[in-house]
């Protein structure tokens, strides 16, 4: 009987494994024709010579590399990518949070209006609301005339093309992310366990700073890590708003991709770019692994 | 905050009257409200002003507009590049849209009825592209498509699009999936229906709601993206949001705030149709 039951078992985990295999290899085949061959391209060329006005010379060197990481303003741009991942990564944190916070401890219908005020700028274009940023913060925007006629300040503030318009009009684009990350995990945490610190005697506050923020530090970590990689890898707002002299290692790759047409030397700073972004991202996981700062269980 | 407290507590003893105005002012739900009021407007703003100022009577912005006109829709709808890229956006959506409900379903289904080796990595494979910074991606495609000699062309670009679609869509999907029986499938099965029929006759009705939330995720998507588009498209295979970047990099008139409110107005109506818990899990990947 066992022995009957054994080979019916055997052959329906072959005929299912058969079966998975042909409704998963459309998917997988167009994954690796359209994505793993097109990064396989980019590594060989990464290290090619680029002959200039057209064509590439297939040797193996380590040219681009070299060029790139001994010119101090390729460093200095990679700098400042990654300063501007900071500050926007942490800004969204602080902003962020409360809202996180007051949008899981709300009612139902309250909650679903936050869904909505959240998620109606993550999906509309990133280029729209650039759009809308350019509009506030130039010189003669709605912003300096507003404080102006305010008698705040007498010339126009300098906003667009430099740091503080970027690291702003990205805060907004990506603040979302943060906000959904960290309310995903504070839903998950029993409110009780507050009320119990408070039971104990713990203020409030105390309360909250010592259960619910510790707790919810995964979530916060996660929108850490999106949004810092999603700023880091911006484009479109740093172009806009940055304008040509504000230069990030994103708009770097663009120009000698599509203007200088130098593949070789961009798909180098691609890879230096993505072993910097590993790098990060693997230190803040090691950093907020919830051994770390302890569980309740 | 320890601070606040106190000298609530002080100012107890001082005046009665400037005590109960002060703790109105420092108390937590007012506190609480303006600072969900400012957020709300940093995050409403840049929208708000595109749409005020697509309405605007004057070729440059001024706020509050003086005066009213529809004169930059007129000029969109005049406008053939514009409406060219409008079509291009479109039509690609759907056919994005399309070709990954097909590939993404069947992928789905896999992963959730079947148990194979490797089904684990598989899985963390669909979710790749997204990890990898676009413009990364975007480079890649744009070396490769140059190779194969297909750069600006629309295949190219669906199959593109599609890479950053597939997976929302299997998240969509397979959500769905684990909730329904499949013991119901059997039993169809059993009362001598073919795979295929019960398929589409007892698995499909039952995602339904997954198979609309993937379209609508996948549709706006391919409807947003401006990185790998800019590096893949041809002059005749311009996607609008492409359209509307190379424009801005030079010029802005409310032309733009136009486009952007129709943008905009086609994003929100669609957003409307999402059950809003299905939003949530996918807003946060």
């Amino acid at each position: 009987m066992s022995k009957i039951n054994d080979s019916i078992e055997k052959k329906v985990e072959r005929h299912e494994r058969r079966t998975a295999f042909a409704l998963t290899i459309p998917s997988i085949s167009h994954y690796t024709i359209f994505f793993i061959i097109p990064l396989i391209a980019l590594f060989i060329y990464s290290f090619c010579h680029n002959v200039p006005g057209g064509g590439i010379e297939t040797t193996i060197s380590l040219e681009n590399y070299k060029l790139f990481l001994g010119d101090l303003v390729y460093l200095g741009i990679l700098l400042r990518s990654i300063k501007l991942g900071l500050v926007v990564a942490i800004l969204a944190i602080f902003v962020g949070y409360p809202f996180a916070y007051f949008m899981s401890i709300s009612s139902e219908r309250t909650k679903s209006l936050c869904y909505i005020l959240v998620l109606m700028p993550l999906f509309t274009s990133v280029v729209v609301r650039t759009y809308g940023w350019m509009i506030i913060l130039g010189r003669t925007g709605i912003l300096n005339s507003f404080l102006i006629k305010l008698g705040l300040i007498d010339m126009p503030l300098k906003l667009m093309y430099n740091f503080t318009g970027v690291a702003i009009a990205l805060l907004e684009v990506l603040l979302p992310y943060m906000i959904l990350s960290i309310h995903s995990v504070l839903e998950n945490i029993d409110q009780t366990l507050e009320l119990a610190a408070q039971n104990l005697g713990a203020s409030k506050l105390k309360s909250f700073f010592l259960i619910t923020v510790p707790l919810s530090i995964p979530g916060i970590a996660t929108g850490f890590i999106i949004v810092f990689s999603l700023t880091v890898a911006a484009f479109v707002t740093p172009t806009l708003i940055g304008g040509p002299g504000f230069r990030l290692i994103s708009t770097l790759i663009y120009e000698k991709a599509l203007a200088t047409l130098n593949w070789p030397l961009g798909a180098a700073i691609s890879f230096i770019f993505l072993i910097v972004m590993i790098i990060f991202i693997t230190t803040i996981n090691r950093l907020t692994t919830s051994e770390r700062w302890g569980t309740i269980k | 905050m320890n601070n606040f407290i106190k000298n609530r507590k002080n100012k107890n003893n001082i005046s009665k009257n400037r005590n109960k105005f002060l703790s109105v002012l420092l108390s937590r739900d007012f506190l609480i409200g303006i600072y969900i009021v400012l957020l709300s407007i940093f995050l409403l703003a840049p929208i708000i002003i595109v749409v005020i100022s697509s309405f605007s009577g004057e070729s440059y912005f001024v706020f509050p507009p003086r005066s009213f006109s529809l004169r930059w829709y007129i000029n969109f709808f005049n406008s053939t590049e514009f409406m060219g890229a409008f079509k291009i956006s479109l039509i690609l959506g759907f056919t994005v849209v399309i070709l990954t409900l097909f590939v993404g379903t069947l992928a789905s289904v896999a992963l959730v009825r079947f148990n194979f080796p490797g089904k684990k990595i598989v899985h963390s494979f669909f979710l790749w592209p997204l990890m990898l910074p676009s413009i990364i991606l975007a480079i890649s495609l744009l070396i490769f498509y140059s190779r194969i000699r297909i750069l600006g062309s629309f295949s190219g670009l669906v199959c593109a699009h599609m890479l950053l679609t597939t997976p929302f869509v299997l998240r969509a999907i397979m959500g769905c999936l684990y909730t329904i029986s499949w013991s119901i499938d059997e039993a169809a099965q059993n009362l001598g229906a073919n795979r295929l029929q019960s398929f589409f006759y007892v698995i499909l009705p039952q995602i339904k709601f997954g198979l609309i939330t993937a379209t609508i995720f996948a549709f706006i998507i391919s409807f947003d993206e401006v990185v790998v588009s800019l590096f893949t498209v041809g002059a005749l295979t311009k996607t609008l949001p492409v359209y509307i970047f190379n424009y801005l990099e030079y010029t802005t008139d409310p032309t733009i705030a136009a486009i952007a409110t129709i943008f905009i107005t086609i994003i929100a109506t669609i957003l409307i149709f999402i059950p809003k818990k299905y939003l949530a899990t996918i807003g946060t990947r």
